[in-house]
């Protein structure tokens, strides 16, 4: 099982799911099998060069982390393929960008299953105001909901963070996002995204 | 407090598609009618960027510390044995058994004097409880400085102990009902009329609360008469001692409840009030309230009650 060269697209979303395995599972992804090198060399056939194919290769596997451990891979196709249709849909709308008008996106480009181009938008537009926000609650709240958000169990978290018992976890995990809406309620850009809705 | 929890890990559950279908379906159907509920379930969405970007961030300095070292090899955080499984499992049989066994020896002795409420209210070099007679099925409330009086109903014994009048003050100050005290109480009775705990809340909302007429009323809700609402009379009744300046009874009632299987919400709560209701003597319960205040407070505590605990640590230090 801890072969990367013989795990099927289903055993690596299932890992990829798991905290135990996630990190051990994208590493192997990422080096093992080169998806890194995949993603700069397609960078590179569109235009890019090595440097930016490596930025884009980790935006690309924090991307497709966030997907499937969401559940919006929809199994079109391989795995791998899918990680080089966010590569290729995620560097084409950094060209856009850079000159809009020039390169319409695809309609049909499966990267599309990725974030959409608003929430991408929207997590740099509040990048500051959610750094702030991290800032503030502290690395122990941090971790405690980077954990509940990876779908630890409680009972995991509460054994993690030195905490009693899975209850206390719970608590814990409900006071830090407390704290955190406590900051952000008070940041006008949420109110501004309050009206924009 | 409680329910904002359960309504915030039921909001997480519906947008992290854990919701069965059904509920899901009801739950929009709430959202699209109550637009406070629509614009706190925005905010859990704006939350979840905020964590997404956390994450983000940390897998993007998770693979560049890769470059350098890779992650630790499995082999190393291979999952538990699963003998470890069996072994609980082995300790929980016995546990279970000897739960059992206990149980019957206890039944099998002769008093018959078993009472199904607090064993052992507080700790026994400073309480004691209350003598119970099989017929009274109400709960045994410590009974301080009283020893030898027989079953004098307790509502009309003053407390013997000497408070300290400032710290009386002080606690009532702080104390307050919890937010869901009255919520539903009349509602959903017996046949559906009023419930039982109907009276004694009517005597609390009283320009000036009735307490003893609260405690009469409560005193009367049994656990066999009333599975579903002695629970609730319970945390009432401690209430009502409270008012009454009958803090011993009160915080025999909290320390009781702090020991159930409460959301960890209610037993903060529980905490806090066994926490007020044992400062008025103080001079007697240092070492309770100290440690208490202690839990409460430490570096790291995600206690409910954190803030008002400091306080009352600040004034105990004047």
């Amino acid at each position: 099982m801890t072969n990367p060269n013989i795990w099927t697209d289903r055993q690596i979303i299932s890992r990829i799911k798991d905290p135990d395995t996630r990190d051990k599972t994208l590493y192997a992804l990422f080096y093992q099998l080169d998806w890194r090198g995949a993603a700069i060399a397609l960078v590179r056939k569109l235009g890019g060069n090595e440097q930016d194919g490596e930025e884009l290769a980790s935006d690309a596997l924090v991307a497709f982390d966030h997907n499937v451990r969401n559940d919006r891979f929809q199994g079109k196709s391989a795995l791998k393929t899918y990680f080089l249709s966010i590569a290729r849909y995620r560097w084409l709308n950094h060209l856009r960008r850079q000159r809009p008008g020039l390169l319409p996106l695809a309609e049909n480009l499966e990267g599309r299953e990725d974030e959409s181009a608003e929430m991408i938008f929207l997590r740099e537009e509040y990048s500051e105001v959610f750094r702030s926000a991290l800032a503030m609650i502290g690395d122990r709240c941090q971790k405690i909901l980077e954990l509940y958000m990876l779908d630890t169990r409680m009972e995991e978290i509460a054994r993690a963070m030195n905490l009693a018992n899975a209850d206390m976890a719970k608590k814990a995990a409900y006071r830090c996002r407390m704290t955190m809406r406590e900051f952000l309620q008070a940041h006008p850009a949420w109110l501004d995204r309050l009206r924009e809705d | 407090m409680k329910n904002d929890e359960q309504l915030f890990f039921k909001i997480e559950d519906y947008l992290r598609g854990k919701l069965p279908p059904e509920e899901a379906a009801a739950f929009e159907q709430e959202i699209a009618a109550d637009p406070d509920l629509a614009e706190t379930v925005e905010m859990h969405r704006f939350e979840h960027e905020g964590l997404a970007f956390m994450m983000a961030e940390d897998l993007r300095a998770k693979i560049r510390a890769w470059e350098k070292s890779p992650p630790v090899p499995e082999a190393v955080s291979s999952p538990r044995p699963k003998n470890q499984k069996i072994w609980w499992l082995l300790l929980l049989a016995v546990a279970l058994l000897s739960a059992t066994v206990f149980l019957f020896l206890r039944k099998s002795e002769p008093s018959g004097l078993m009472v199904p409420l607090p064993e052992a209210p507080l700790p026994a070099d400073t309480l004691l409880q209350a003598p119970a007679s099989p017929a009274d099925s109400s709960p045994p409330v410590a009974q301080e400085g009283r020893q030898g009086t027989g079953e004098q109903p307790a509502d009309t014994q003053p407390e013997p102990v000497p408070y300290r009048q400032d710290l009386i003050a002080m606690a009532t100050a702080m104390h307050e009902l919890p937010p869901d005290f009255f919520a539903d109480n009349q509602r959903n009775g017996t046949a559906g009329g009023k419930s039982p705990l109907a009276p004694a809340e009517e005597a609390f909302r009283l320009p000036t609360p009735d307490y003893k007429k609260a405690i009469a009323a409560l005193r009367k809700i049994t656990p066999a008469q009333h599975p579903a609402w002695h629970a609730k009379a319970q945390e009432m009744l401690g209430h009502a001692y409270f008012g009454d300046g009958r803090y011993k009874e009160a915080a025999a009632i909290f320390q009781e409840m702090t020991r159930q299987n409460l959301s960890p919400a209610q037993h903060d709560q529980a905490e806090w009030y066994l926490l007020l209701s044992l400062l008025p003597a103080y001079d007697r319960h240092q070492r309770e309230v100290d440690s208490l205040l202690s839990e409460m407070t430490a570096e790291g505590s995600f206690h409910e009650f954190k803030a008002e605990a400091l306080q009352v640590k600040s004034k105990l230090r004047q």
